[in-house]
């Protein structure tokens, strides 16, 4: 280990430092890059700046036999021709450069201003000191990194260097430098500098994937928030332009209310369509002194759209019991429903119907879904409300009576699912019991092969089918009671004409705007 | 029985229920959250009220306190307790029993029927006849046609294996998710236009049911209101 006082030692540590001596000066030009101009790299690279200062000093190898070329030559600092001329050990070169050179050093370098040029610097050279760590440890073993070649010590034979890093050694026009540092010290070239990996690049977007950018983005803002770096913050989201909403919803309940109004259909008679024809075709071909086993299965907030149905076919059927002669017919029902409010509904539907009191058996709640449903068809449990014991036994047993002369079950679903639970569960326990249904319309689609199977005999989807089935089974056959779906038939046309207009608009209108957009951007990203 | 006057007050009420909740189609406000309150209290009352009068008073709490009780009705009471440790974290193995039970009988159920009202009966409503023979119209067997082609390919369509066209193809260096074969390009557009169908059938109800509490407002309340 030298410890001499000749050579420099860190100001912070106190580790001894290589016997390199930076110059300070920048005009020796620094490390030439294959296919740079001399000079080195000029400016735009992030991070590299160190290639615009000035090269560290090379000590020459003995064994090269080749001469440096001119370049590099010039490049090289005082000290190796210090070392040549006096033959000092590189330690003793190093303090007397420190002292004699360093200590006044003139400022020179192309990249700096002009009247920087040619300053003095006054440099000062640190007293050694010894290491705290020194006496503690033993770094006999270590090599004198990264300095020359010493006495005693093997030269860098070009042997010794690995094929990886010597594959430019023979060329010294295309690699002039030589490494300066590390276990490769001496050797010519052996890693070419790449400016380009400096450089920023954007992640290449393959076509057929998505933009992860966005995605990116909010990973980023993830990480951030994760690591407690910026903290969340509730974002006000800007309010709807209530202008345009308001005037689009008071166009809409005006387009409603002047056909309520006049109480017109404004479109004529609605086509008879099968599934509406078939209902009432079943209906009438009820045998005599049938059971109708009706569910009311839906909710208060559906009975806009499945009421005027269900009291329709109350009111039919009450015609049908009320006919004279072969057209008459002694029919029960029984009620029942699976959902809680569906009670009550069915007790309004008949309220607003020509239905009375007689005739109709109300079983109450069915608890349990498709359980429900099954019990219902096997063993029939009365669950009416304020209704005595004796009551409700004496329901049991007229309804065990009247299910053995069941012809009919008619489901009022606010779903298509409700519908095919009675459907399954029936299928199971009364196959071939003739089913019909009344649902909304947007479950229409997707019954509509229940019809086709056979499995359902009858569909009133929604008001467009109950105005026809109104229109063309009950008209005239109700002259006291105001037909609920024909006067609500003309303001659902209009109002579902406008949705129709403003989907389309709207989906016309964003398409253009997004293409607009992307086009302009488009052409940005081109200019 | 209930009064013209009744009738009319009740009538009143609902209507201005209905209005404070029209009212949101301006912007949030609290008349809207009083109905939306009211409602959601309601409903779960009177589904309270059901369960207890409905169902548990007169199919459980009655036959056991009755002379002549079944002890079969036991079994439902003690899984019905059970049931309640699902609320407590430290009782909730409790529940898992009845649980258990509720999901395999209402399983059972629902795997029977849709095996034997859903599957077998639609799958055999497909089988249609392709000629125009035997009283079958050309029309029939264009329907017949799109029909099948329509189920199948949908079917196709959510076929899910490790096959070429599930796979990406590297051309010039380009990793490109390989063309999907036509059959379910075709199942996807039957699939589009089904969606198109109910989206439609969604519409038309939703409006239907505008049009319903406008007719109330203004023939059911608005006009007796006023005497017109």
């Amino acid at each position: 280990m030298d410890n001499s006082p000749d050579r420099a030692f860190c100001r912070i540590c106190g580790e001894r430092l290589p016997q390199q001596t930076p110059s300070l000066s920048g005009a020796e030009g620094g490390r030439r890059l294959p296919g740079e101009p001399n000079g080195g790299v000029q400016g735009g690279l992030l991070g590299l700046d160190w290639l615009l200062a000035g090269e560290p000093p090379l000590p020459d190898l003995p064994e090269e036999e080749e001469e440096p070329p001119p370049l590099a030559q010039a490049a090289e600092p005082s000290i190796a021709r210090v070392e040549e001329s006096t033959g000092a050990t590189p330690a003793e070169l190093t303090a007397e450069k420190l002292q004699k050179e360093h200590s006044r050093a003139v400022v020179s370098s192309p990249l700096l201003p002009a009247w920087l040029q040619g300053v003095e610097v006054e440099t000062e050279v640190m007293e050694p000191t010894a290491p705290l760590w020194d006496e503690d440890l033993d770094f006999s073993d270590l090599p004198d990194w990264p300095g020359p070649e010493q006495e005693g010590q093997p030269a860098v034979q070009q042997s010794d260097v690995p094929e990886w890093a010597s594959f430019e050694m023979d060329d010294p026009i295309q690699s002039p430098e030589r490494e300066g540092t590390g276990l490769l010290i001496g050797v010519r070239g052996p890693i070419p500098i790449e400016p380009v990996i400096a450089l920023m690049h954007e992640a290449p977007t393959f076509p057929g994937r998505d933009d992860v950018r966005t995605n990116q983005e909010a990973a980023n803002l993830f990480a951030r928030i994760a690591g407690g770096a910026v903290a969340p913050e509730p974002v006000t989201l800007p309010e709807a332009p209530l202008r345009g909403a308001a005037l689009f919803h008071l166009l809409l309940i005006l387009f409603i209310v002047l056909p309520l109004i006049f109480d017109s259909p404004l479109f004529g008679v609605p086509p008879r369509m099968a599934a509406v024809t078939s209902f009432g075709d079943t209906l009438r071909a009820l045998p005599q002194s049938s059971t109708i086993l009706l569910s009311f299965d839906y909710e208060a907030g559906m009975s806009d759209e499945l009421e005027p149905a269900a009291v329709a076919t109350l009111n039919h059927l009450r015609k049908l019991t009320e006919a004279e002669g072969e057209a008459g017919r002694e029919i029960q029902l029984i009620v029942v429903s699976t959902t809680p409010q569906g009670m009550a509904l069915a007790q309004i539907a008949r309220q607003k119907s020509t239905w009375g009191e007689e005739n109709w058996l109300d079983m109450g709640f069915l608890a349990g879904g498709s359980i429900g449903v099954r019990e219902m068809l096997t063993q029939p449990f009365p669950t009416q409300p304020f209704a005595t014991a004796e009551e409700k036994e004496s329901t049991r047993r007229q309804a065990q009576v009247a299910l053995s002369n069941l012809a009919l079950i008619i489901v009022v679903g606010s779903d298509t699912t409700v519908v095919q639970r009675w459907v399954e569960q029936a299928g199971v326990e009364a196959p071939g019991m003739p089913m019909m249904a009344i649902a909304p319309s947007v479950a229409e689609s997707t019954l509509t092969p229940y019809l086709a199977s056979g499995q359902l005999d009858g569909l009133l989807a929604g008001i467009p089918s109950t105005a026809s089935y109104e229109y063309h089974d009950l008209g005239g056959l109700v002259e006291t009671e105001r037909l609920v779906a024909w006067r609500r038939i003309g303001a659902l046309t209009v109002a579902a004409l406008l949705m129709l207009v403003v989907i389309l608009a709207g989906n016309l209108i964003g398409a253009g705007v997004i293409n607009l957009s992307r086009f302009r951007r488009q052409s940005q990203e081109e200019e | 029985m209930l009064s013209v006057n009744d009738d009319l007050f009740g009538t009143t009420v609902a209507a201005i229920l209905t209005l404070m909740v029209y009212s949101y189609l301006l912007r949030d406000n609290p008349l809207y959250r009083l109905a939306e309150h009211l409602l959601v209290a309601t409903s779960v009352a009177y589904a309270l009220v059901v369960a207890t009068h409905l169902i548990l008073v007169p199919r459980l709490f009655e036959p056991l306190a009755d002379a002549t009780a079944r002890p079969d009705l036991l079994i439902p009471l003690v899984l019905g307790l059970f049931l309640l440790g699902k609320s407590v974290p430290k009782g909730a193995r409790l529940g898992n029993a009845s649980l258990g039970y509720l999901v395999g009988v209402g399983l059972a159920l629902a795997t029977g029927g849709a095996l034997v009202g859903t599957l077998i009966p639609q799958s055999i409503a497909t089988m249609l006849p392709l000629l125009p023979i035997g009283g079958v119209s050309v029309q029939d067997v264009i329907v017949n046609a799109i029909l099948i082609v329509g189920t199948l390919t949908v079917l196709f369509s959510f076929l899910f294996f490790a096959g070429r066209s599930n796979t990406l193809i590297q051309e010039d260096e380009v990793t490109t998710p390989a063309r999907p074969p036509f059959w379910r390009v075709l199942g996807r557009w039957f699939l589009m236009v089904t969606f198109g169908a109910i989206f439609g059938g969604m519409t038309l109800t939703y409006m239907a049911l505008l049009v319903g509490r406008i007719d109330f407002l203004l023939n059911d309340w608005l006009l007796p209101l006023l005497g017109l």
